[in-house]
């Protein structure tokens, strides 16, 4: 836990169940977005319609050829078809996992992707126990007789939803017993520093001392305000900051009257973008 | 030091760089040629190096958020699966998996449940008096008589169903069911359940059908003997597979209890490995040997051959245990 601190700064990080933390060779730790259940469920979709409709095409296929040459359809192509739903069937993702590194198609399109626990890329055989086992997570299978008295098993994927949301890393059985679980490869854009040059900020900033200091908790605290302010009302924002700003305004001799919000902002512009701050221009005195 | 700000301007050159080069690792692979290759595996690590030092460094929350999806998705590129080991595979099913199944409890007590209930189950259907109505109840009346229909009449040669076809079907639906099986097991109870049922339907079926008063009765033994010695071996080994790994969950061995799943679970899928495999042949000899218009003399000397196989493979190669160099 300590450990996680001093590299992160981030103290719930350790405490939520949809983050998982990896460390590397590289001496570093990151931290790997976990998918649940939900986030999963159009993956599992698309591979599924994908298969299903991969085995419709081939049987429409055979038939085409059974009004060419029914001996034909019957010794050679149905055979075929029949042995690739057996593969799609239970070995699709298996052989998808190994090949693609932890993606199968519809994982491809999500953006997911199976990776050992230890944050290591998964093996042949783990890629296949997870995905055979998904036939215990499909349980319970909940029989539905039609009309004409046969039964349609109906899989309801209670297994899989109850062990996804008690695991701590949303692994379902296949994951539990093959040790994998499920990322989200999200590619979010880079912010910059928000460069806010407000005449009333720079005004505050010129007034603290050339050699400003702050302690990493403040700093944190800074950062941390400046990328949210914008979601927070003016009277929070007064509220939040004044005992920071309390604080400052004693250390460094600034009017009492200095706004709290513009001296958070003077600080943000000179601890992280600037030390100098260009002197007033002498017109806008005037 | 540097302002935070500075750092950022410096280093996110490098990030989209990394972030461009995952971008066309995880789409197409060939197109990156090697001098891309060594200058991912430099900004990889330097990226590593800044999130290490984004504390210190002051960083904002967001850009280390970024920075921790970047070396996620690059590591991700980095490190790759290991496909199947294909030669490890025959080596373990020709000297591990007797070894194992033979010296495994579990298998035997498969073994113990599939012949047991399938022989009671038999029995009761074959003998009237002890049960009356026992096949009828198991079955259905409808299922008895399409049973006996499909096997009014002898498998002649132009009846004959040997073909690729029903050696397709034959080899996934029964195979579909041992794995069932199989993966049933890892709870156990849901394993066991679709043996027995399995069992029991099998033994009434071969019960039923051997009555002295069915007239499909010959037929039904001209065609089940050849593929019998490995079909029923095959769902009592897939059977006792899945029972090897849910009693990991059970047994732990002194490890935890994940782990202890996690470790008898490699070593079950060998043994389902070569339960498929014989699956597989059992289907093969079903739709060619079963199905064909063969003489019974040579469809019993393919059963006793199987047989021979079997035993050649689960006592003479599981005897000992060897040593894979």
């Amino acid at each position: 836990m300590k450990h996680k601190q001093r590299i992160f700064g981030d103290s719930n990080a350790g405490s939520l169940d949809t983050v998982a933390d990896i460390p590397t060779p590289e001496n570093v730790s990151f931290r790997y977005e976990l998918a649940g259940p939900f986030r999963r469920l159009p993956a599992f979709l698309i591979d599924f319609l994908l298969r299903i409709s991969i085995v419709l095409l081939g049987f429409f296929f055979a038939t085409i050829t059974g009004w060419v040459s029914a001996d034909f359809a019957m010794t050679t192509v149905t055979p075929l078809v029949l042995l690739l739903w057996f593969a799609l069937e239970w070995f699709y993702g298996a052989i998808l996992e190994s090949l693609w590194n932890g993606q199968t198609i519809g994982k491809r399109i999500m953006r997911l992707r199976v990776v050992s626990v230890d944050g290591r890329p998964i093996d042949g055989m783990q890629a296949t126990l997870r995905n055979l086992l998904r036939y215990l997570d499909l349980m319970p299978f909940v029989p539905l007789a039609n009309e004409s008295g046969s039964i349609i098993a109906v899989h309801t994927f209670g297994l899989g939803l109850i062990a996804t949301s008690l695991s701590p890393r949303f692994q379902r059985i296949g994951d539990l017993v093959a040790g994998t679980m499920v990322v989200a490869e999200s590619t979010g854009a880079l912010r910059r520093f928000a460069l806010n040059t407000d005449e009333r900020m720079l005004e505050v900033a010129r007034a603290l001392p050339t050699s400003l200091s702050a302690s990493p908790a403040e700093a944190k605290a800074i950062l941390a305000y400046c990328e949210r302010h914008q979601g927070i009302s003016p009277s929070q924002r007064d509220e939040l900051l004044s005992p920071l700003a309390r604080n400052w305004r004693q250390r460094f001799s600034l009017p009492l009257d200095t706004d709290s919000v513009l001296l958070v902002h003077a600080m943000y512009y000179r601890l992280f973008i600037s030390d100098h701050v260009e002197p007033a221009k002498t017109e806008s005195v005037t | 030091m540097a302002k935070a700000s500075r750092i950022l301007e410096r280093r996110q050159q490098d990030w989209s760089e990394l972030a461009s080069l995952c971008d066309s690792l995880e789409s197409r692979q060939s197109s990156v040629k090697a001098h891309q290759r060594t200058r991912f595996a430099l900004l990889y690590r330097g990226a590593c190096a800044d999130l290490a030092l984004a504390d210190r460094h002051q960083i904002p929350p967001r850009t280390v958020s970024y920075l921790h999806q970047l070396v996620s998705r690059a590591h991700n590129q980095l490190y790759r699966s290991r496909r199947f080991a294909y030669r490890e595979w025959i080596q373990k099913l020709l000297h591990d998996v007797p070894f194992r199944v033979v010296h495994d409890r579990c298998v035997w007590i498969s073994f113990a449940l599939f012949w047991g209930l399938f022989l009671l189950s038999g029995y009761f259907a074959w003998n009237e008096t002890i049960w009356p109505g026992f096949a009828q109840s198991i079955l259905t009346d409808a299922m008895i008589d399409q049973i006996e229909e499909s096997f009014s009449s002898p498998i002649s040669a132009d009846r004959a169903m040997a073909n690729p076809f029903m050696a397709s079907f034959y080899f996934k639906h029964n195979t579909g069911i041992g794995l069932q099986c199989f993966v049933g097991g890892a709870l156990i109870l849901p394993g066991l359940t679709i043996e027995a049922s399995n069992a029991v339907q099998l033994g009434t079926i071969f019960g039923h059908m051997l009555r002295p008063d069915v007239a499909a009765r010959n037929n039904f033994v001209t065609f089940v003997t050849a593929h019998g010695p490995f079909e029923l071996t095959a769902i009592v080994v897939a059977a006792g597979a899945g029972l090897r790994m849910g009693w990991g969950w059970i047994a732990s061995q002194g490890m935890q209890r994940l782990a202890s799943l996690r470790a008898t679970a490699v070593q079950s899928m060998p043994i389902m490995g070569s339960a498929i495999v014989m699956f597989f042949l059992a289907g093969m000899i079903e739709s060619f040997v079963s199905g064909s218009a063969l003489p019974y003399r040579f469809k019993l000397a393919i059963a006793c051959l199987s047989g021979l196989l079997l035993v050649i493979y689960f006592f003479v190669l599981g005897r000992y245990k060897r040593v894979i160099a």
